[in-house]
């Protein structure tokens, strides 16, 4: 791996009020990658995500950002507040805020221009419903539109956060081949899921996380994903499964089998 | 005396009254949708205890009455600023809810700006009105300070309408792309201080809540479009304060509970037309 990275955490211990949930971490994202942060439900990723994004202070360490580094953040869409009356065109427009271009001091306060956010709303598939209100829209229309919001600002680094609840199968896989398209023309990827199946066979670089165990472990995905290592992340039964190139990912205790 | 042939009478307070309502109905907006909606009531409260702890203050400081850095006016700004950005600034308390908190201080600013007004050597009904205003007699002075808040708070929330909206609806997205997320709440926040402290000042406390809390959910029920939304909540605050004092005049009944009343009028219609238009689309 060459020394181009984007996002850095050193030494990293997160938490609130000085407690440590995950205690010293050190990981980084580099540019190209398809990088998967997993760990089950309360296992501490959300808190990790919003100490990357500088919304957390750190309990110990620190977050490194390549210089003039330009964050597309799709956040979880159940936090959008329906309260606001905003079309979907409005909250494309807002992404294009943000620090002014490298060199120069100050932030650029304007929005995109329609015609920029009705092309990012065409790259999601949206264009057509770009004057209706957010809040009017299902789901998986909101979160594209959350995806448009990112993209108009053509960024580095794309961060997504469980972009894929509450969607059925389909609209799933649609999304993450989207990301992955994404991801073909160079805009690096950190996917925050707790399924460790959405990332499986698409990330080439994973970060798997749980709350009280010490980062469980950071590398390459085809190294992490196996029975033994998902076993000790979950602290259930896992099996990995190869299926003509197609990586499936099985719950043992109830049964069920994941997607991959 | 007829309403128009005595304008001479009122002019000066209804343009008065008429700027702060349509500022005060701007931020108005905000509050309702980062649901701070008793913060325009606390910030009068806590202006009030300003004004009341600058009467106090040549006295505890041994200076003479009258110096200018001790002006009610002054301190009432300073301290509703203060309270402002310290109570919008706050983050989510883990065990109560934000509105919770803003009840304390409007509970604790009346309890300290009556036991503080006690102990002023003032003739009673002048600290009514240095406290909570008087929307039928404003000076010219008093206008002209009206006007040019109004004036500036109105030109930053258009300017700044965006960026306000974004970090209001969605605050770490605004930090992830590296909006100034703090200064743009501390401007928003100062403009919501200054508003109350000059309307409490102007036209009184119960009017300003009617003013920063009925416009608003009016816009916000009849418009899915934030420009719609901060136009009618403004026009709405400034046509109330007008046809508040008109009623208060006519029908001789007291002008700020008139102007609340008359705003809270279209209310209902708002919220029909929203409906309708809702069931249209």
């Amino acid at each position: 791996m060459n020394d181009s990275w984007l996002l850095k955490a050193d030494n990293l211990s997160i938490g609130y009020g000085g407690k440590a949930l995950v205690d010293r971490i050190s990981f980084q994202v580099f540019a190209h990658d398809f990088f998967g942060l997993v760990g089950p439900n309360g296992a501490g990723k959300s808190t990790l995500l919003m100490t990357l994004l500088g919304s957390v202070a750190p309990v110990e360490g620190k977050v490194h950002a390549r210089p003039s580094l330009r964050i597309g953040y799709v956040p979880q869409r159940s936090r959008m507040d329906p309260l606001f009356p905003m079309s979907a065109i409005e909250v494309v427009r807002a992404g294009a805020m943000g620090p002014k271009a490298k060199g120069k001091a100050g932030w650029v306060l304007s929005s995109a221009s329609q015609q920029e956010a009705m092309v990012a709303l065409d790259r999601v598939g949206m264009k057509s419903l770009g004057t209706r209100p957010l809040r009017d829209l299902s789901g998986g229309q909101q979160q594209r539109v959350l995806m448009a919001r990112a993209l108009v600002r053509e960024p580095d680094l794309l961060i997504l956060d469980e972009p894929t609840a509450g969607m059925d199968i389909p609209s799933e896989v649609e999304l993450l081949d989207f990301v992955s398209g994404l991801r073909v023309q160079g805009t690096a990827i950190l996917l925050v899921v707790h399924q460790i199946s959405l990332v499986a066979g698409r990330a080439n670089r994973m970060a798997l996380i749980n709350k009280d165990i010490p980062l469980f472990a950071v590398g390459e995905a085809n190294e992490l994903l196996n029975s033994e290592t998902l076993t000790a992340l979950y602290r259930e039964p896992m099996q990995v499964f190869d299926a003509a190139g197609q990586v499936i990912v099985r719950c043992g205790c109830a049964g069920q089998g994941a997607r991959a | 005396m007829s309403f128009w042939g005595s304008s001479f009478l009122w002019l000066e307070a209804v343009i008065a009254a008429c700027a702060v309502g349509a500022a005060c109905a701007v931020v108005g907006v905000y509050m309702i949708l980062r649901r701070v909606v008793f913060l325009p009531a606390a910030l009068s409260q806590v202006s009030g205890l300003g004004v009341v702890f600058a009467f106090l203050l040549p006295t505890l400081l041994g200076l003479e009455q009258g110096t200018p850095w001790t002006s009610p006016e002054l301190v009432a700004g300073v301290v509703t600023l203060a309270a402002s950005l310290l109570l919008g600034w706050m983050p989510e308390p883990r065990r109560l809810s934000r509105d919770a908190v803003i009840g304390v201080a409007y509970v604790l600013a009346s309890a300290l700006m009556l036991i503080i007004g006690d102990r002023i050597p003032q003739d009673s009904h002048d600290i009514n009105d240095i406290l909570f205003g008087n929307a039928v007699a404003v000076e010219t002075g008093q206008m002209v300070v009206a006007l040019v808040v109004a004036g500036v708070v109105l030109s930053l929330h258009g300017w700044l309408m965006r960026p306000f909206l974004l970090v209001s609806f969605d605050s770490p997205t605004a930090k992830a792309h590296g909006v100034p997320v703090r200064v743009l709440d501390t401007v928003l926040f100062l403009t919501v201080g200054l508003t109350i402290s000059v309307a409490t000042k102007t036209i009184g406390a119960m009017p300003v809540f009617a003013f920063a809390v009925l416009p608003a959910a009016a816009g916000l029920s009849a418009f899915s479009d934030m420009r719609k939304v901060f136009l009618f909540a403004a026009g709405i605050g400034a046509a109330s304060a007008f046809l508040g004092y008109w009623i208060s005049f006519v029908g001789s009944v007291p002008t700020g509970p008139c102007m609340a009343v008359v705003t809270a009028l279209f209310l209902l219609p708002a919220v029909i037309a929203g409906r309708l238009w809702q069931g249209k689309r």
